[in-house]
């Protein structure tokens, strides 16, 4: 193909100087045609090798495609219905509770088909721990709002309809406080979740997220799907 | 030769300049004495050595560094001054990183032969030590020009710039990091300080002119696109001058053609960003003339 025929050009000045620039091919896909390096294989070998063990440890199937997508999807939903009924079996609380994670910490797809240990590093790769914040009735509304401004964030045991944060059992004129089950990196001003700042107190059940995922998903031998809207604008 | 331009809008937006006629053939460029080197650039890596599986649910096959290396490889052959470039986010994203603690990274960029690269807010994710440790496996500068780490154990460890020469065109290259406060925990980043990236950009894009470099291009781990005030690549286009060129990462974004913005003295700037994981490889082709365009500057309309 004639590179004139598509070619855009840009001219850029810089001193006396000109600049072309050529935008035509600007993204080249690392597709499967590309032949792979054997100088870079001999290095990755011993890492991957040490590593294949662990990591390619079978830990449940899956039927679907699990994808992170706004305002709610059924990737945000499972991972957090997993946190919630991991941290809930072994926790136990006095006021309604609800889970909140952050769509940023959602790093890939579960894949239909094997799902190993990798996978669920490469799904939830940092090291955050669970932490159990209570919090004061009055603050709902800013949850509310954080939610509703970023789009959608993963929950499990509430939902928002109509604008409105609804956890389940919580009854506005008894509960003068509740609990939500998130992360560290929430917890400590992660992603602005100011709301945070004005906990009551905060309890550590000492569970890593990403542990609490891989225990879940080995119960579930096959992956829960749940594509329930729960964030409905 | 007549090579009289005829200048429009284009769909790209009204910040384009398009030259409407066949132009710029290699047998042309060579008769005018022009330069060309190609940049190629990644961002947002995220630790993925491997390619993605087969059956992963967005990019089948896509990826890995083993292929990159092909690709640029090959590139470098057709090609005679290559630059290569990353925009930050190497760390975190697959068991290598958890495991590792960046060092494969590292060793496999220095192999690919990076020339620079910008530190992303997850390049914190081992901690200020952490990402000393792997670097030590790097062969290439960090770029950070509105990080202040005379306070850390990275003082020294990055630079605000570098300046390369390539088949004699002078390159100067310098990074802007996002802002850490509420994205890295404080305990990862400790007693780094982060400085004003507009303020930051303009210092050294005007060092580097001065420098006479012909190209200038910013390392932006900020963002393509953000909501509200906050800062991103296409208001660091728009509020900065003297760069020509802005390499971005952070927000995963896929472009399928640079973009063009205006900078404010209204000349053009470009900014690309390939989206994540390493899916795919960056590529922009300069072509400098000189001599060339006598007259006034152009304007951008």
């Amino acid at each position: 193909m004639k590179r004139s025929l598509f070619l855009l050009s840009v001219v850029l000045i810089s001193c006396s100087k000109n600049i072309i620039i050529l935008t035509d091919k600007s993204s080249l896909p690392l597709h499967e045609s590309i032949a792979s390096s054997k100088d870079i294989d001999s290095i990755i070998k011993p890492y991957k090798d040490s590593m294949e063990k662990e990591m390619t440890a079978l830990i449940a199937m899956s039927d679907y495609d699990f994808i992170a997508k706004k305002p709610s999807s059924n990737l945000m939903n499972w991972v957090a219905d997993a946190t919630f009924t991991n941290v809930i079996g072994k926790q136990k609380l006095d006021a309604p509770v609800f889970c909140l994670l952050n769509f940023g910490s959602l790093r890939s797809t579960i894949n239909k088909g094997k799902v190993t240990r990798g996978d669920l590093f490469t799904l939830m790769p940092f090291d955050n721990q669970v932490v159990i914040v209570q919090l004061p009735s009055t603050i709902i509304m800013d949850i509310e709002n954080y939610i509703l401004n970023t789009g959608g964030e993963p929950i499990s045991n509430a939902i928002i309809e109509n604008k409105k944060l609804v956890i389940k059992d919580f009854m506005p004129n008894k509960n003068k406080y509740f609990y939500v089950i998130t992360s560290d990196y929430l917890l400590n001003g992660g992603d602005r979740m100011t709301f945070f700042e004005k906990k009551i107190k905060v309890i550590d059940p000492n569970i890593l997220l990403r542990d609490a995922l891989i225990e879940e998903a080995f119960k579930q031998k096959k992956l829960l799907k749940s594509i329930d809207l729960r964030i409905k604008e | 030769m007549n090579r009289s331009l005829f200048i429009k809008n284009t769909v790209l937006g009204s910040s384009a300049l398009v030259l409407s006629r066949p132009v710029f053939s290699k047998n042309n460029l060579s008769s005018l004495k022009s330069k060309k080197i190609t940049i190629l650039h990644t961002n947002d890596t995220h630790s993925n050595i491997d390619a993605f599986p087969d059956n992963h649910a967005k990019y089948p096959g896509l990826g890995g560094v083993s292929k990159r290396h092909a690709l640029i490889q090959k590139i470098r052959k057709e090609e005679e001054n290559v630059l290569l470039l990353d925009a930050g986010d190497v760390f975190q994203g697959t068991p290598y990183f958890n495991t590792f603690k960046g060092v494969l990274e590292m060793k496999l960029m220095s192999k690919l032969g990076y020339d620079a690269c910008t530190m992303g807010n997850h390049d914190f994710d081992a901690g200020l030590e952490g990402f000393y440790k792997a670097k030590k496996y790097a062969n290439f500068p960090f770029l950070c020009s509105n990080y202040d780490f005379s306070q850390t154990i990275l003082n020294n460890s990055t630079q605000k710039h570098t300046i390369i020469k390539r088949g004699g065109i002078k390159i100067g290259i310098f990074g802007i990091g996002v802002e850490l406060a509420g994205l890295v925990p404080k305990d990862k980043y400790g007693n780094s300080k982060y400085l004003d990236p507009i303020e930051c950009a303009n210092k050294e894009a005007l060092i580097l002119k001065e420098k006479k470099c012909d190209l200038i291009i910013c390392l932006s781990h900020l963002g393509y696109e953000q909501k509200g005030e906050k800062i991103s690549d296409l208001k660091l286009a728009k509020y900065t001058e003297n760069i020509h060129l802005i390499i971005g990462g952070h927000t995963h974004t896929f472009l399928n053609k640079p973009t063009i913005e205006k900078n404010s003295r209204n000349e053009a700037v470009l900014i690309n960003q390939v989206g994540w994981a390493g899916v795919n490889l960056g590529r922009i082709d300069i072509e400098i003339e000189s001599g060339y365009f006598s007259g006034k500057p152009l304007e951008i309309r």
